[in-house]
């Protein structure tokens, strides 16, 4: 972008924020919508930064992405990010939130007073099917053409002017990833603007081959030039999606994600334990001795330090879904799977949801809602927590370092990583078997025609990467300051009840230690011992807790405080009890953020108690049989 | 935008009534034209599941019920539009079409219930 234009611009918004300022009258709420791929969310990440909220719309399940974006003049806007839509026909869910959010029908959210259609404009002509229902709202619109970068460089080229004349709305080429023309987004946003004139010949608005009729109209109207197909993405499909390379690049695309976490997260993970390790012994040394410093030092910061530990694994997992998802490959990806998920009854837009399931069930069990059929989406809901999320990793990486050798296997892969690997096929499979089941029996179904767009390559820009990784991060803080921290809390309690003379009983006869040994009977075939239980115990709340439970018991008995978690874990386990553990973490539901998502999103009890029964019995009979069957 | 015509339907009762526009012809007249003398295969009724890659294809009808058919529809396989053949996921299933600008994916078998006039493509005999 030249100075020049950045100065026009300035003076545009300057006069503009000025006129609106007169009247008074900058719009409060703005709804986004616009077709799926439309680059709709990179303009809404662009339009409000850091200034985002998700949540859920009460009452269904699609998710409501507000954020505040800012204007020159002081002001602000909230705007919506509605979920992606090809029409306003409400059928299905996402359709149904777009079109009552528009016509003011929630009670829960006013009724924008303007709205930002964002289109591609190197797919024009199809994609301005979605402005004659949008514009026949009468509510005031910009229709934003996304991609001119794409546009120009391609060939491409449309008359804004003679476009803006068609559609009686005003009309901006931008392009949302290299932040070009956003001013004149905002200028809008700033401004009062004037409601669309009436469409001289509505289509109707049902009949899809009239709408596309319309929009080629207008499209030629404003001499919309198609840009030729984009020549990369040809070339890198005729690799990615090559009978024999496709695959093989596949498999090595989840290998090298796997190894990349395991090893490169490593010095990292060392960083951050050094720095709560040093931090803690600080503290330790700066306060007297006291019941609190005992809390605080034994408690809260050995327990909430050894979860946040596993801060930089979740953000490089989080890292390479997202580059894999930005760059267009997971499209890819999903239509490789397909046929091995058709083989299951599921399909391959329920693998995007299953493979954002590695980093956290929650997320995935949301993104299950591009699945329309109904039926289908339950099964992916059901068997998503098989798949080995972030929560799990940090009890993988700890018991596979304690229990396993460093050494090379055949060469090339390392034995713990191959561990790390054979834990999360483990999952897919047990996952893939109970789809299968469930597939041929409680919810088998018509199969429902699979549609994939394959969006075009882009490279996956470092603002949009980062600010998933911010969220992603504050996500897990969030949870090791709540959820852990508040079991930390509890169990510290638990473990200094009933004082004996006004000092701490000792672990083994603390209320946790009485728990443990209550429940020790149930867990001893599976080569557990009551300090295991405790730390099964408490996490019921989140997989990762255990860490810290264990952390916290060990740091509190003297017979292990010297020792690191590691050599104090080798007392307690034999390799079969670990592998057990690991077997046991794999399959049961020790997730209340999960549990609770699955009550929402399938409206009852129902499958979630089903869920957390079944994969119950799966950890137990799991680790049941790892313990037997290894020395 | 002037009269519409229908063309024959298929002997199913397809859920679709098959109307096509005259500038739908246009574009089957420029494909024909397009392709020149190797259109020997013009009026051959088939699917979109007999296209190989490459192959182009004026799609007829879809014969899928209302819903899903309005899907297609929405992602630009409109009756009249010219379709192409593209990669696909190993074994050829799914296979991705190019029409109306985009790329979508299809399995076999919902390619299958797209039926469509085969013109062959540019370079096959």
């Amino acid at each position: 972008m030249s100075g020049c234009s950045d100065c026009t611009s300035c003076q545009t918004t300057s006069s503009r924020g000025i006129s609106a300022a007169v009247l008074g009258a900058a719009p409060k709420t703005v709804a986004l919508i616009g077709p799926p791929n439309s680059g709709k969310t990179t303009l809404f990440n662009r339009l409000t930064g850091l200034r985002q909220k998700v949540a859920n719309f009460p009452g269904v399940t699609v998710e409501q992405h507000t954020g505040i974006a800012e204007l020159p003049d002081g002001g602000a806007v909230e705007i919506i990010d509605l979920p992606g839509v090809y029409s306003l026909q409400p059928r299905s869910e996402d359709e149904q939130v777009a079109y009552d959010v528009l016509t003011g029908r929630r009670a829960d959210t006013p009724k924008p007073e303007a709205i930002l259609l964002v289109l591609d404009s190197t797919n024009l002509a199809r994609h301005l099917m979605l402005a004659a229902p949008i514009l026949s709202l009468g509510v005031p619109t910009l229709v934003i053409l996304n991609m001119a970068d794409d546009l120009r460089s391609r060939g491409g080229h449309v008359d804004l002017e003679a476009l803006a004349g068609q559609l009686g709305a005003p009309v901006a080429l931008i392009s949302a990833r290299q932040g070009e023309g956003i001013e004149e987004v905002v200028d809008f946003l700033a401004a009062s603007a004037p409601k669309p004139a009436p469409l001289e010949q509505l289509p109707v608005l049902h009949d899809v081959p009239k709408c596309r009729e319309w929009a080629g109209r207008v499209g030629s109207q404003a001499r919309y030039r198609a840009p030729i197909p984009p020549v990369w993405t040809r070339r890198l499909d005729a690799l990615f999606l090559h009978p024999v390379a496709g695959p093989l690049i596949f498999l090595a695309v989840v290998c090298a994600v796997f190894q990349t976490i395991f090893t490169a997260a490593v010095p990292l993970m060392d960083g951050v334990k050094w720095l709560f390790d040093a931090s803690g012994n600080w503290i330790a040394a700066t306060l007297p001795p006291s019941i609190l410093r005992s809390l605080l030092v034994e408690g809260v910061w050995r327990g909430v330090g050894s979860v946040v530990v596993f801060l930089p694994q979740v953000l490089l997992l989080f890292l390479f879904l997202g580059i894999l998802e930005d760059s267009g490959y997971l499209a890819r990806a999903a239509l490789i799977a397909d046929r091995t998920m058709a083989k299951v009854g599921l399909q391959g837009k329920s693998f995007i949801p299953l493979l954002s399931a590695y980093a956290c069930a929650v997320p995935a069990i949301l993104a299950t809602r591009t699945i329309e059929n109904k039926r289908d989406r339950t099964a992916t809901i059901l068997i998503a927590p098989f798949m080995t999320c972030s929560a799990r990793l940090p009890v993988y990486t700890l018991l596979i370092a304690a229990f396993l050798p460093n050494r090379q296997l055949f060469g090339f892969a390392n034995a713990r990583a191959a561990a790390l690997l054979g834990l999360y096929a483990l999952g897919f499979l047990v996952a893939v078997a109970t789809a299968r089941v469930l597939k041929s029996s409680v919810l088998r179904s018509r199969r429902t025609p699979f549609l994939l767009e394959m969006p075009s390559y882009r490279w996956p820009t470092v603002r949009s990467i980062g600010l998933r990784l911010y969220d992603r991060s504050k996500v897990f803080l969030r949870r090791a300051g709540t959820v852990i921290l508040l079991v930390t809390v509890l169990l510290w309690v638990a473990a200094h009840l009933p004082t004996v003379g006004g000092k701490a009983p000792g672990m083994e006869h603390s209320v946790a230690g009485m728990v443990g040994h209550a429940i020790e009977p149930v867990i001893k075939p599976l080569g557990f011992n009551w300090r295991i239980g405790i730390g099964l115990i408490t996490s019921l709340a989140a997989r990762e807790t255990i860490i810290g439970t264990l952390g916290e018991i060990y740091g509190m008995d003297p017979e292990s405080r010297a020792l690191d978690m590691q050599k104090a874990l080798q007392h307690d386990l034999s390799t079969g009890g670990a592998v057990a553990l690991m077997v046991f973490f794999a399959f049961a539901m020790q997730c209340i953020s999960t549990i609770a998502v699955v009550r929402r999103e399938t409206g009852g009890w129902r499958w979630p108690l089903f869920q957390f029964a079944y994969m119950g019995v799966l950890a137990y009979a799991g680790a049941f049989l790892a313990f037997h069957l290894i020395p | 935008m002037g009269g519409r015509r229908g063309i024959e339907g298929t002997a199913q009762a397809a859920h679709y009534v098959l109307l096509t526009t005259i500038s739908d012809f246009a574009i089957l007249n420029n494909m024909l034209q397009l392709s020149g003398n190797k259109n020997l295969h013009a009026d051959r009724l088939a699917t979109l599941v007999d296209l190989r890659r490459g192959d182009a294809a004026i799609l007829d009808c879809i014969d899928l019920p209302g819903d899903d058919a309005r899907r297609l529809m929405e992602l630009g396989f409109l009756p009249g539009t010219r379709v192409v053949a593209g990669l696909s996921a190993p074994g050829g299933d799914p296979r991705v079409f190019q029409v109306d600008g985009s790329e979508i994916a299809l399995r076999r078998e919902t390619a299958r219930r797209l039926r469509v006039r085969f013109i062959g493509a540019p370079g096959t005999p």
